[in-house]
């Protein structure tokens, strides 16, 4: 049979598996075996068994659910709660004052919890009552709440990143560090868009309620430094070498537990509901990682993701023309899957051509997640836009459209680091080579 | 026979949660070992086998608490008898795959122990013990699969449709679906 007829069956095969319910990892393993079993002569069943041991008894994967609990530890702290009254007297004197709270409040929070989905609605349960009842635009509070959420898509410790590292190959230590300053980026640009937004609307923001000074100020943070130094610590430990992933994810949950213990909200009950909320998180992405793993060995037996490579290579394509149709393609797939299937799929089936183009597979994992990211505040499915309308009560499309100017933001990022590779290869390439 | 086998699924979670526990301890002792001089590598292999064992072991009270995911589009919109043939053919599909995934994983196990395969590291470690715990998680995860399946035959609602979609209200930080 023409590779061509294969590919076309197998993609079939996996939107009847997907669309059907099944659990996406099951899936997964499902269209390996029927890829294995109909299309090659090797034997699925005991290829599979090895391929899911060799893959999931990895050192590699061990900083996944470290990080996964330190989150859970953090936050179960105060960390949340202080959230906006610990930011709101340091953003208050730009333009846009507590509205950048939602900003700063989901970069802090997307470090510790690595979900963009709890990131919204956690920071969003406190600053959308507190901005409206300050007299905030709701649609601009609405629309930087869904675009900031999606930071913990990208700041580290990030656990796509983590998920793109193990399926593709590549170092998570660098991933981290490259992730950094296109996470400052969006950061910078959703604050500037704020900004500038409250220049042009003088009328629509609030004034000042009153002058802190730089003691008050750390008085209110006080139980936010300890986490955001953590955060830093983790991260730090990684860049210059001190610490593999796994060590600093371990330090992490070890520093989480001294913060959750000295805030006096470290509890048996605490404890434990943390370890079994990191296992189920964990063990649903490990999970997915094993199908997907047993994909790109059923997929490698096919030849298709190789013939596609050389195809590519034949056609001459830029890599600009591969990203172009591959946004296009994400932005499609991103109305039905969640971020980790689709950066699985990627790593199965894309990877060796994206090679073939001559991008950097570092680069790459950072522009993955830039365009999850704007997948995630995309209509029909995307799960910040289910959070948000069940915080508002608005409904999807009302919370779209106060996202569209965030989305377009992301695509501004997107062109930023095309445009300037080196923000996502500049700090890994300084990095200490452990 | 219920309470038989929701401690069960609990009992092998807990484990989960407890290997969990045993790579973050390893972890630390790998870089405490690390600052007083000693270079201990087959820490990597250990908190790699935990790891293992923590992700299949938690399989299925991760599968009855509804957290693995899923595209909830079409099987979302279904209401009635259509839904509950959705998700029979869901749990039958399911059943099927992670049966024959158990049959070869146990397979595997039993060649390891046969051949009394150890692994390569400065501690050799015989294979069948680590690799066990993949198949004994496969094992509580098909049979809460069957589990489910005969609750859904009989009209009833699966476990995991009990609990509602979790992380949508914010409760905990769990990853996007």
């Amino acid at each position: 049979m023409e590779l061509w007829t294969v590919s076309l069956v197998l993609l079939a095969v996996l939107i009847a598996f997907m669309l059907s319910g099944v659990w996406i990892a099951i899936a997964l393993l499902g269209v390996a075996w029927v890829a294995m079993s109909a299309f090659t002569e090797s034997p699925a069943g005991p290829l599979m068994a090895t391929t899911i041991w060799g893959s999931s008894a990895s050192w590699s994967l061990t900083p996944l659910p470290l990080f996964i609990w330190m989150g859970e530890i953090l936050f179960r702290t105060r960390v949340s709660e202080d959230m906006f009254r610990g930011l709101a007297p340091w953003v208050e004197p730009l333009p846009g004052r507590l509205m950048h709270t939602n900003v700063v409040g989901c970069g802090i929070f997307a470090a510790i919890s690595g979900s963009s989905a709890a990131t919204a609605a956690t920071i969003g349960r406190i600053t959308i009552p507190e901005l409206k009842r300050r007299g905030y635009d709701e649609q601009m509070a609405i629309g930087s709440l869904a675009g900031a959420g999606t930071l913990g898509l990208l700041i580290p410790p990030s656990i796509i990143l983590i998920v793109y590292g193990v399926a593709a190959d590549v170092s998570i230590a660098r991933l981290f560090v490259a992730g950094v300053l296109p996470g400052v980026l969006l950061i910078v640009l959703f604050s500037g868009y704020i900004a500038l937004w409250a220049l042009f609307n003088r009328d629509r923001t609030p004034r000042r309620e009153r002058v802190t000074s730089l003691a008050e100020k750390i008085h209110a943070a006080r139980f936010l430094i300890p986490t955001v130094l953590l955060i830093a610590g983790v991260i730090g430990s990684i860049y210059t070498g001190i610490a593999t992933p796994t060590e600093a994810a371990a330090l992490g949950v070890l520093g989480a537990l001294i913060v959750s213990f000295a805030g006096g909200s470290l509890s048996w009950a605490n404890f434990s509901a943390s370890v079994m909320g990191a296992m189920k998180t964990s063990c649903m992405i490990a999970f997915i990682l094993a199908g997907a793993a047993f994909l790109t060995v059923a997929m490698g037996f096919t030849g298709i993701p190789r013939a596609m490579a050389a195809w590519i290579g034949e056609q001459g394509f830029q890599a600009w023309q591969l990203i172009a149709v591959l946004t296009v393609l994400f932005m499609i797939l991103g109305c039905f899957l969640d971020g980790i299937s689709m950066v699985v799929l990627t790593a199965s089936v894309v990877l060796p051509s994206v090679k073939a183009a001559g991008i950097d597979l570092l680069w790459f994992g950072i522009y993955i997640v830039l365009v999850v990211e704007m997948a995630q505040i995309t209509p029909p499915v995307g799960f910040n836009l289910f959070v948000l309308q069940g915080l508002t009560g608005k409904d999807i499309f009302t919370v779209a459209k106060a996202a569209l100017p965030f989305f377009v933001l992301l695509i501004v990022a997107v062109l930023i680091v095309w445009i300037f590779p080196e923000i996502v290869s500049y700090l890994p390439g300084k990095m200490f080579k452990g | 026979m219920r309470r038989t086998l929701n401690m069960l699924y609990q009992g092998s979670g807990l484990l989960a949660g407890f290997f969990l526990v045993w790579v973050a301890i390893l972890s630390l002792t790998q870089i405490v070992g690390r600052l007083l001089g000693y270079g201990a590598h087959s820490f990597d292999e250990f908190a790699g086998y935990g790891m293992a064992a923590s992700s299949f072991l938690g399989l299925a009270w991760t599968f009855r608490c509804n957290e693995h995911i899923r595209v909830t589009l079409a099987i979302g919109r279904a209401r009635g008898g259509l839904r509950r043939a959705f998700e029979v053919l869901c749990l039958v599909v399911a059943a099927i795959l992670i049966g024959f995934f158990c049959w070869h994983t146990m397979s595997m196990v039993w060649t390891s122990f046969e051949l009394n395969d150890v692994s390569q590291g400065l501690m050799p470690v015989k294979l069948w013990i680590p690799q066990s715990g993949l198949a004994l998680g496969l094992m509580v995860m098909l049979i809460a699969l069957i589990d489910d399946l005969l609750v859904a035959l009989r009209g009833g609602t699966p476990s995991y449709e009990s609990v509602g979609e979790p992380g949508a209200d914010g409760s905990a930080p769990a990853f996007e679906r």
